[in-house]
């Protein structure tokens, strides 16, 4: 599904991604721990087309494609999603309206019919349930207002109805309390499928509790210092990262 | 001050030589006081303060000559509102009104909707007692110019009753052997009376529109007053509001301004009764080389009145935006609330925004806010977008229109939002 190999990018001068080698199988859930500025976000931006992330070596081929060659709207559509970690205000524009527009546009580029406006609620609704979003957040301005908790769920919505191959959830669980982190939690293991893989980006080790990850990879000072099974989650919760930023040191 | 520019002298020259269909003595006293303050300042140039940003010397490619006859129209381009809503509907056709394209319809008891051209035999003594009385034209060259050549526009009075359907009015205005037309409107509203006007101007070719309203909302009334600016690509659009608004009444103002090579709105509101409000909204976008200007003064005459000021633009291409905004609040006038601010979105590089609130305050115990912004669309938001599947352009399209629809929300009453967010829809589109 995807595989990063070797893996250096730079923001502005300063290189945060040192080598990172990587590989994704369809269905598996990968999850990536590490320190603070290890080179998590880093990850996912690059991953998803932000600009400002220069990639100076290496490639990421996603099914079978030069993924770092797309823009962000085409990987999207070639089913790309990243879940944000801090979700962005779009004032203005309900939610409802966003989620059609792209929905459409990606159904769109594969190829496949665009909802109208009724047929569309008629497929929000189906899963707004799972995640307890209320038809009223829905017509509310894309995260405006939301709380900490209403704007995980949000994204994990999207990515449900946005129907990804491959997500990444990047701190899906901050700054929820244990009841929205179960939530969510419930929300993304719904979409676990034997077509869909996730890359779970996380500092904490609670998330995968609800989350069961299939691997469990170490990110430090720009490379994957460490791979195991959900195991591995456990131990890092109970040592910390000490000894990887000492050896990546 | 004795060096009119040949502009200013062809008005003069051409208020010399009109022919004024109505000839009510009082009338042509007022009309040569417009004619005589006009001549003591010419046009406004940028040397004057409140002109410092507009410049009318475009309308030196103009034969201002004024509009004598109306041409035929095509009446389907007028239409812009949905079928099903029900209008009491006025058609100007370059500053006349056309009886064959308006349909006011019945009335309720209360309610006078007519042109004042009519209103001038009809009402003469009404009209006597308020035309340019509601707002002086001393310090307003323009308005003092559109005072010169009043002849027609239109009148709206309601009294002690809620208008259930909105006022419908149609500006249009059209290239021809003459350029200029000064349409002259009187909105009275007193002792509980309710109307929304929505307005509309439009045009073809190159002419100059030069628009005076005068308003009076009084006795717990409420004034909606919303309106389309939509000229030629070389078309000329100034108008002139002069509002009073009495004890616990509101005149609420919303400008969409899309169109016109130039265009100035400005609007004066006076809150001279305690439990005086007004909402000033309004939404501009322009490209191209477009100049779109919004002037606005509230003052706050005395205690307990309040007044909220929201205006966002979007600039494209060489397009320029002038925002003044000036409130006063007079001595003695406590407990005042003024809030006002102006947003703007610069698209290109050489799109320009001048932006002036002002707040001039003589009371002691008042909270009044000004601000306004000037920024280009967050990168942050645009990756959002485009991380959804969304592509660029329309991704753009959406932040900007969602930024402008809070105005419109804020702005307009629900019914009505969906006529002016469309027209900024496809205004995104082209």
């Amino acid at each position: 599904m995807l595989e990063i190999k070797n893996l250096h990018a730079k923001v502005g001068d300063i290189e945060i991604l040192k080598g990172v080698d990587l590989n994704i199988e369809a269905g598996k859930v990968h999850a990536i721990m590490g320190p603070n500025g290890a080179g998590k976000s880093t990850l996912s931006y690059v991953l998803s087309g932000r600009d400002g992330y220069e990639v100076t070596e290496g490639l990421v081929i996603y099914k079978g494609k030069d993924l770092l060659a797309m823009e962000p709207e085409k990987r999207a559509g070639e089913g790309v999603f990243l879940a944000f970690q801090y979700p962005v205000e779009i004032p203005g524009v309900s939610t409802i309206n966003f989620l059609k527009a792209a929905v459409n546009s990606v159904r769109k580029y594969r190829g496949e019919s665009e909802f109208d406006a009724m047929d569309f609620l008629k497929f929000v609704r189906e899963q707004t349930k799972i995640l307890n979003i209320s038809d009223d957040m829905l017509k509310r301005a894309v995260n405006v207002g939301f709380s900490g908790g209403e704007k995980k769920r949000a994204e994990i919505l999207q990515m449900a109805v946005l129907n990804p191959s491959f997500a990444i959830l990047d701190e899906t669980d901050s700054g929820l309390d244990v009841d929205a982190l179960r939530i969510v939690g419930e929300g993304v293991t719904a979409l676990r499928s034997p077509e869909r893989s996730m890359l779970v980006i996380t500092h904490y080790q609670r998330l995968l509790d609800y989350i069961v990850p299939d691997v469990v990879h170490v990110l430090a000072d720009g490379k994957i210092v460490d791979s195991g099974d959900k195991n591995l989650a456990l131990e890092l919760e109970k040592n910390g990262y000490a000894n990887y930023t000492e050896v990546a040191a | 001050m004795n060096e009119l520019s040949p502009l200013s002298q062809s008005f003069i020259a051409q208020h010399g030589d009109a022919k004024f269909g109505a000839t009510v003595p009082w009338l042509d006293g007022l009309r040569k006081e417009g004619i005589e303050s006009f001549a003591s300042s010419g046009l406004p140039t940028p040397d004057v303060e409140e002109w410092k940003y507009t410049n009318l010397k475009v309308l030196e490619k103009l034969d201002v000559a004024r509009t004598t006859e109306a041409a035929a129209i095509d009446p389907t381009e007028l239409t812009w509102l949905p079928a099903d809503l029900a209008t009491h509907k006025l058609v100007f056709v370059n500053g006349h009104y056309s009886q064959e394209l308006s349909a006011i319809g019945d009335l309720p008891d209360g309610v006078r909707v007519l042109s004042l051209a009519e209103a001038m035999t009809s009402d003469e003594d009404l009209m006597a007692e308020h035309l340019g009385q509601i707002g002086g034209f001393k310090d307003a060259p323009v308005l003092a110019l559109n005072t010169a050549f009043i002849e027609d526009g239109f009148v709206i009075i309601v009294e002690n009753t809620e208008l259930e359907n909105p006022i419908e009015v149609v500006f249009v205005s059209q290239t021809g052997a003459s350029n200029s037309n000064h349409p002259r409107n009187l909105i009275l509203a007193k002792d509980n009376a309710r109307m929304t006007i929505l307005e509309r101007h439009l045009g073809e070719g190159s002419y100059l529109a030069n628009h005076g309203f005068e308003v009076s909302v009084a006795g717990s009334s409420h004034v909606k007053h919303y309106r389309l600016l939509e000229d030629s690509a070389t078309g000329i659009n100034l108008s002139t509001v002069k509002a009073r608004v009495g004890k616990d009444s509101i005149y609420d103002s919303f400008v969409l301004s899309i169109g016109g090579q130039l265009s100035r709105s400005e609007i004066h509101v006076a809150c001279e009764e305690p439990g005086a409000h007004t909402n000033l909204n309004g939404v501009y976008i322009a490209r191209d080389s477009q100049h779109i200007d919004n002037t606005t003064l509230i003052d706050h005459l005395v205690p307990n009145t309040t007044s909220k000021e929201t205006y966002k633009g979007a600039l494209d291409d060489k397009a320029r935006g002038v925002f003044q905004g000036m409130i006063v609040v007079a001595e003695g006038a406590d407990g005042t609330d003024g809030q006002m601010s102006n947003k703007t979105l610069l698209l290109s590089d050489e799109s320009e925004i001048d932006s002036k609130p002002q707040l001039e305050i003589y009371a002691d115990d008042v909270k009044c806010a000004h601000g306004f912004t000037t920024g280009e669309l967050e990168e942050t938001s645009l990756f959002y977008l485009r991380s959804r599947g969304i592509p660029e352009a329309p991704a753009r399209a959406m932040l900007v229109e969602g930024f402008l629809a809070e105005v419109v929300e804020e702005g307009i009453k629900e019914d009505y939002q969906e006529i002016f967010t469309a027209k900024i829809s496809a205004w995104m589109e082209n």
